[in-house]
This record gives C-alpha cells, structure tokens and sequence, in this order.
C-alpha cells in the first residue's frame, strides 16, 4: 500500500519553519570561540530533522543542502572545527537559505539554485580548510578536539580552558598532560580538587576535561566520596616538580599520571574515557590571582573577563527532548477551526444579549428565576468566550524573536553597537494581529536602529554608552495590548524635520508646530529626512504604512521623543479583532458603536462655545484647541431627533493624531461587541469599520475615527 | 494545551519528610521549586544539600537553584550539584540557576563542570 505523502507536507513545512527559528535563536546565543555544546546539539537537531524530513518527502534539494551544513556541525559538535564569526555567518545564511528553500517548495516555486550552491561550496570549504590551523584569535581558545559520537552517553563532562599568567612561550611548549582519578575517600581526607585546580590553573592555560562516568544517581551517592575523575592539559614550561606539589597532600587517595603532552599542536582526541563525550565545550576563564589565599575563591574582578554564558539551551539528550516534547501536551488545530468555533460563540454571544434583554421585559412569578439563569449563562459565556479568545492567543515572543538576527545584522551592516532588549514577551494577543504587527515592528526597530541609534562616536562625544539600546517592551493595559519600542539614540531631529516639511510644502513657511504636530509630520506618506535612501530606510514608506496597518487592527500608534535622549513609540492594539469595546450612540433610529480606544470623551456642548468657520463648518473650543463637529447624521444621511448641538452631545474622538467632535443624539452604553466584517459580507464603506449584531437583533455598523475624519474633511473640501 | 492541575510534589506532603526537616533548616527553599544555596556549600554541609536536592529531584516545574548567598563551595557541593542536574535532565525536566557569577561558576569551571551543570541558563 503506498501512502500519500502529501498530506503531510504542511506538518513538515510548519514545523521545519519552528526548527528554524529555534536554529536562528541558538546561533545567535553563540558564543564565538566558547561556544555552548548543548547550543550545537540544539541546532544539530534542526539540520538533522529537516534533513530527514526534505529526504522522505523528496525534497532533495533541501536534503542535499542539509547534509553539507550537517557536516559542517558535525565537526563543531566534535570540537574539531572552532566556532568563529565566519561559521557563524555562514550558519545564519544557511537558515536564509533553507528557510527559502523551503518556502519555495512549499509554494512549488522554483528553488534559487546559484544561491543554494554557492552556500554549500562555501560551507564545504569550510569544512576542508577545518583541517588548517584556524587563525586564533587572541583571548580564544583553541581546544583540542574530542572525538563524539552522537549516541554516546554523557559520561563525560566538557574541557575547560583556564588562563592562568600565559606567557609567549605556552604556545610552543608541549606541556603537560595529566591524568588525575582520586580515591573516593580523597575529600574527606581534605583534599578539594576545586582548590587543586585552582593551583595548577596559576601555573598556565589550564584544559580541564572532567569525567563524570562514574558519578552516581543523586538519591545513591555518598556526599562524602569523590566520584569524579578529570584529564588536564598544562602547556607551556611548567617544572613538573610544581605540578607533583600541588597533588603532594593527595597523594596516596588518588591516581596521578604526569606526562608529556603529546603535541602542542591539539589538533588530536585525548586519550581519555572523555572521547566519548556528546559534545564539546569549551570555556575559558582567568584563575585567580596567583597572591589569592588558597582558601578563598577567584575574586569577582577577575570573573568580569569571563564571557558572558550563552542563555539557556535545550537539553542535550535526545531522549530528554523527545520526553519534553511528549509531555506538553499540545495538539495542532487549524485556524480554521478555531475561526469556526469562534464565530459560533459570537453567535451565542448575539443569542445571549438578545435573551437577557427579552428577560428584562418579561414579569410574572417565574421572571426572577428566569433572570437568574440568564445571570448565570451570561456569566458562563464570558468565560467560553474569554476561553476561546485564549485558544487563539500567542505569546508576543513569536514576532519578538526574529529581531535578535535581525538587529545583529543590521547593526553590523551600519556599523553600530545596539543592544536588544525584549521585556514582556510573554505577552499574549490574537493570532491575527501578532501575524499583523510584526511588519509595522521591523520597520520601526529598523527607524531605531538607522536613525534613532548613533554611532559609537558620536554617542561616546554625548557622553553616552557607545552601545545604542533598542528596548521591545509588550504589556497588558486594560482592554489593550501595548507595544513600545524605544531607543536611547538622538530623538527626533525637529529642525531637519520641519526643513523638509517645509520644502515638501506639507506645512507654511513660516508656521510654527508644537512638538506633536512635528511628530505627527513623520507619519505623513513619502516623507523621510534620510539624506539618501539605503535599503532600510530613507523611501518614505515607513511611518505612514506602520500607522496605516496598525490602523487596520484597530489600534493608534503614538510617539514621544526627547532630543539627545532617544525616542519612543507606542503602539496600542485591541487584544483581539474579533471583539471591540464599544460606546454605542444613538443618531435617530440608529444605533452606532464608536470604538472606545478611540473616544477621549464625550461632552455637551453650549451654543456660545460653537463657532462657524467659511468653508471649514462648525468647530467649537476643546482644552485650548479648536476641533471640527461632524453631524454623523448628515454623514449618514440620517434623520436625527435633534440638530441643536445643544441638545445632543458630542463624543470627542481621536484618529490619526487628529480630533474631532462627533454630533450623536445621545449615548446607549458602553458593550462589547462582537465584529462582523462589512468587507466580507457586503462591501467596504469608508467611515465604517464593521457591523455588529445587538441584542435585540438590529444591525450596528461600527465607526471607524480616522476614516470618519478622512470622509468629513474629503466633503469639507469638494 | 498545558494542564493546569499538574501535581507539584515539592508542594505538597510527597516530599520525604528528611528533605522536609533538612529545608527547614539547611538551604532555604524560598517557594516552590526553587532552592537558596547555603553561604556555605561544602563537604560539611553535602549531606543536608543532598536531602534538600532530592526533595526537589521530581518537582515538575523548572527548579530555580539560587547560588547568590554561597560564599564557599567545594567539589562536594558540585558533586552533588551536578548530578541533580543531570538527573532532572535525564527526567525531562529543567533547572535554572541565579546568583552562579560570584562563587559557584569559576569553581565549576576550574572542575570543567559548568556545562554539565547548564549554568549558562542562569536565570535573569
């Protein structure tokens, strides 16, 4: 029976684009030259997985790709080959690179074969040079290499490096190697391999490989007996004399081999238990300070030199991982399906509103029961409805993570130190909008990074860190989720804004803005002050296009800059788009939702305030400002139960950084509601962002602010 | 979907009544699935670290091991340490660190153990 495939290529394509991600995440956390072994497996993993999946699905391309990257992790895995910025690099245009591969296929469109063939001869040469001495970087080490075998069990622990006072001569000298398995009974004589360490350490380089074979479970061991064996290299000049002191008190509770080292050049295994270890690692460290009481542990100061520990890596087993996967938990559903179940419980929602109204009007003996059950199936549709809202939610760490890479890049390519910062990323929203608010994110982490962030000259001149920050921070605020982005760069520049403005004729010559309005100039299509375009910004598509998509979820973005302290920008968006807080307002007969979000307040207005402006309508004064009165009624073409602005009230309602009064009759309450695409159902209408059922059973159409403005001012005008 | 109602025995009475006597006393456990290493974690002290370890050795949740109040550590402790580590690896489950730069780390290097102990996932 032969078995159709295709029905899993959507698993494999989703998930082999998650293993990417995971891929891309690991390489970042990297560490040149110490790199984390259990970081390697990580990314082993992914290669090995799309390998196998691209290979049953005759994907060959891919296959064949993977295995030349396979390769090349396999003698990084090994320790043969040292982590350098180039394999990095190199690394990280593989995951491009397979990621369009894969992305290809999956839209079975043709693969870019030069691009895929030049990676893997560049990775291929990669792996036959392996076998040069690699150029050392000072302050790296270059460990020996240890053989691996991917199944073998972790018997053995990781080598160490561990600089002691170098001097030039290390490098040539042979050195030591020397084999150390203390008794069991070598701590409770008072002996501590941690301060025995330590001393060899004052003598040179140190590599420490340590063998935890023999290491129990943790519920057998005695604590009293040393389980641990270790193999160490001691290169340099060293009198083996000082060797044999530093295990003088040892001796007789342990074995203790000094020999020559085999060749300085550690290009080969070491001869120890340690070869079958799963991974290599190597770190290194500065040993204390040789005048350090031997009691006392390595002084802080000299920790500072360490490099900072890549960040937490999956476990190293494979069978640690498999049980972990296997305990989540999780099962994969469609969207669709969630949309479907979605859209049924706003059905209910509609149901549930129109009983409870219904119960209001009913009296009688059974009314008080009947009210209470309605109470109550109120109360449980909030929750299924708030449960199947979660159903949909995704943590905002899903388009938070592709900006590491991304920020790395583009800071290497601009020539700037920027650190990343991400705070709140477990912050979840709809499913929708995080697919939606990643675009508008890079664009903005991109204006941070190309002209917020200044160089390290110039920021060093300021008096500021020659690190630039870009800080992502994703919170929960009422209703809301809010999305900054900030940097600590230059701010705003006003003058070189208001220049262009002023050339481009969006402002007078001699008109003088507050520092919102200049704000607001950037959010204007086509305008840049980049003084030439570059490939990240400077086309004028940036600002307008991140409020324009923002818009279409339903939230505002907001910015607050200072001069010489950087700028920030905030981002509001709804939690999720199929449900909107609304005030919903009366204009004759019809009932209209305005989005709360976009409400400032809502007012009744005196005659004396309203003035007339030829050829701009009625404005009448809000704090000092004056704004436009739309009648939605004659918007609408509605007959309305008032035309006294005196007698209805005005909701001051903000879209596009611009306010306006909206004229209503009066206001109903405040619901949510659950939205009905217009688009989908009828057709797009400008001014109106949607429809929603109310409990009675009528339609309300959903105002949409800024379209509303737009639609007034395109009147005023004609 | 995560279960919300996963049994966490360090919480409750399923911890052995010596890991129970031994936190009382020795390694303070702030909360659950979380341990505040001793000033002093050494061979004198190994045994009551071992009861403490055991006592979270099946805790579902990520354990926190909080190394910031040790000023003294010694093979032993790390011994120990390590092989806490391990196990709950092997068990699938995750243990992170805090407080590891001042003490416990250039120990652990100086024995090449700091990546069996997966202190690069220190905890910020």
């Amino acid at each position: 029976m032969t078995v159709d495939l295709t029905q899993f290529h959507d698993a494999f394509f989703e998930e082999s684009f998650e293993a990417l991600d995971t891929m891309e995440a690991a390489l970042l956390k990297l560490d040149i030259g110490a790199p984390d072994s259990e970081l390697i497996n990580t990314i082993f993993r992914v290669a090995h997985s799309i390998k196998g999946g691209s290979a049953t699905f005759g994907f060959s391309e891919i296959a064949s790709f993977t295995h030349s990257l396979e390769t090349l992790l396999d003698e990084l895995r090994s320790g043969s080959m040292p982590v350098t910025v180039e394999v990095s690099d190199l690394l990280l245009k593989s995951v491009d690179v397979m990621r369009a591969m894969l992305r290809a296929v999956q839209s079975k469109q043709p693969i870019d074969a030069q691009r895929v063939s030049d990676l893997q001869f560049d990775l291929e040469v990669a792996i036959a040079r392996k076998s040069e001495p690699a150029p050392a970087a000072p302050g790296r080490a270059q460990g020996p290499a240890i053989g691996a075998s991917p199944g073998a069990p972790q018997s053995a622990g990781h080598p160490a490096t561990v600089a002691g006072p170098s001097s030039p001569a290390a490098a040539q000298a042979p050195g030591w190697q020397i084999r150390f398995r203390p008794f069991r009974e070598l701590l409770v004589r008072g002996n501590d391999p941690v301060r025995m360490l330590r001393e060899l350490a004052e003598l040179g380089e140190l590599q420490v490989r340590i063998d935890t074979q023999a290491l129990p479970p943790l519920t057998d061991i005695n604590p009293q007996d040393c389980h641990l064996s270790w193999t160490l290299e001691l290169p340099g000049e060293v009198a083996e004399e000082a060797i044999r002191q530093v295990f003088e008190w040892a001796e007789g509770d342990c074995d203790l081999i000094i020999e020559r080292a085999p060749s300085p050049a550690r290009a080969e295994p070491l001869p120890t238990p340690a070869s079958a270890a799963d991974g290599a690692m190597q770190t290194q460290a500065n040993a204390a300070a040789p005048d350090a009481p031997h009691d006392a542990l390595p002084e802080p100061a000299v920790l500072t030199q360490t490099p900072p520990p890549p960040a937490h890596a999956a476990p190293p087993r494979p069978e640690a991982t498999v049980s972990a996967l296997g305990d989540s938990g999780s099962i994969r559903v469609s969207v669709e399906k969630i949309d479907e179940l979605m859209n049924t419980v706003g059905e209910l929602v509609i149901t549930q509103a129109m009983l409870s109204q219904l119960g209001a009007q009913i009296e009688g003996t059974q009314a008080e029961r009947l009210r209470a059950g309605l109470a109550q199936l109120e109360r449980n549709m909030r929750e299924l409805q708030e449960s199947v809202m979660r159903v949909r939610m995704l943590p905002i760490s899903f388009v938070f993570s592709r900006f590491p890479r991304m920020v790395r890049d583009l800071a290497q390519r601009l020539g700037k130190q920027i650190e990343l910062k991400l705070t709140g990323e477990q912050t979840e929203l709809d499913k929708t909008v995080l697919e939606k608010i990643g675009d508008p994110l890079v664009h903005l982490v991109r204006n941070c990074i190309d002209h917020g962030i200044e160089s390290p000259e110039v920021r060093i001149a300021a008096g500021k860190p020659a690190a630039g920050t870009v800080h992502l921070d994703a919170s929960h605020r009422g209703g809301n989720i809010s999305v900054e982005v900030s940097d600590d760069g230059g701010g705003l520049d006003r003058t070189r804004i208001l220049a262009k403005a002023r050339a481009r004729a969006l402002i007078g010559a001699n008109e003088a803005l507050s520092d919102s309005e200049i704000h607001e100039l950037i959010f204007q299509p086509g305008f840049s002050t980049a003084e030439k375009t570059t490939d990240l910004s400077g086309r004028g598509v940036g600002m307008d296009v991140v409020r324009r998509n923002v818009k279409e979820l339903g939230g505002k973005v907001e910015l607050a800059s200072e001069p010489g302290r950087g700028s920030r920008f905030t981002i509001t968006l709804p939690l999720t788009l199929a449900i909107v807080d609304g005030q919903s307002v009366a204009v004759g007969s019809e009932t209209y939702i305005v989005p709360l979000i976009s409400i400032v307040e809502s007012m009744q207005l005196k005659p004396a305030g309203v003035t007339r402006l030829s050829g701009q309508g009625e404005v009448f004064s809000f704090r000092g400002d004056y704004l436009p009165i739309l009648r939605l009624h004659e918007l609408f073409g509605v007959e309305p139960n008032t035309r006294a602005l005196d007698e209805g009230l005005v909701v001051v309602a903000e879209g596009d950084g611009r306010r306006v009064g909206l004229f209503v009759d009066d206001l109903l309450g405040q619901q949510q509601v659950v939205i009905k695409s217009l688009e989908a159902n009828y057709g797009h209408i400008d001014g109106i962002s949607g429809a929603t059922i109310l409990g009675d059973g009528s339609v309300a159409l959903i105002l949409d602010v800024p379209g509303l403005i737009r639609v007034a001012s395109l009147r005023a005008a004609a | 979907m995560k279960s919300r109602t996963r049994s966490t025995p360090a919480r409750k009475s399923g911890r052995s009544p010596a890991a129970r006597a031994a936190s009382s006393a020795r390694g303070r456990p702030c909360k659950s699935g979380e341990l505040a290493l001793n000033a002093d974690c050494t061979l004198a002290e190994a045994e009551p670290l071992k009861s403490s370890l055991i006592g979270l050795l099946d805790e579902p949740q990520t354990v926190t091991l909080d190394a910031g109040g040790v000023q003294r550590i010694d093979t032993a402790a790390l011994q120990l340490l390590a092989a806490f580590v391990r196990d709950r690896r092997l068990l699938g489950r995750t243990t992170r660190w805090r407080g590891v730069r001042q003490t416990l780390e250039p120990a652990a290097r100086l024995l090449g153990m700091d990546g069996m102990l997966e202190l690069a996932g220190e905890s910020r």
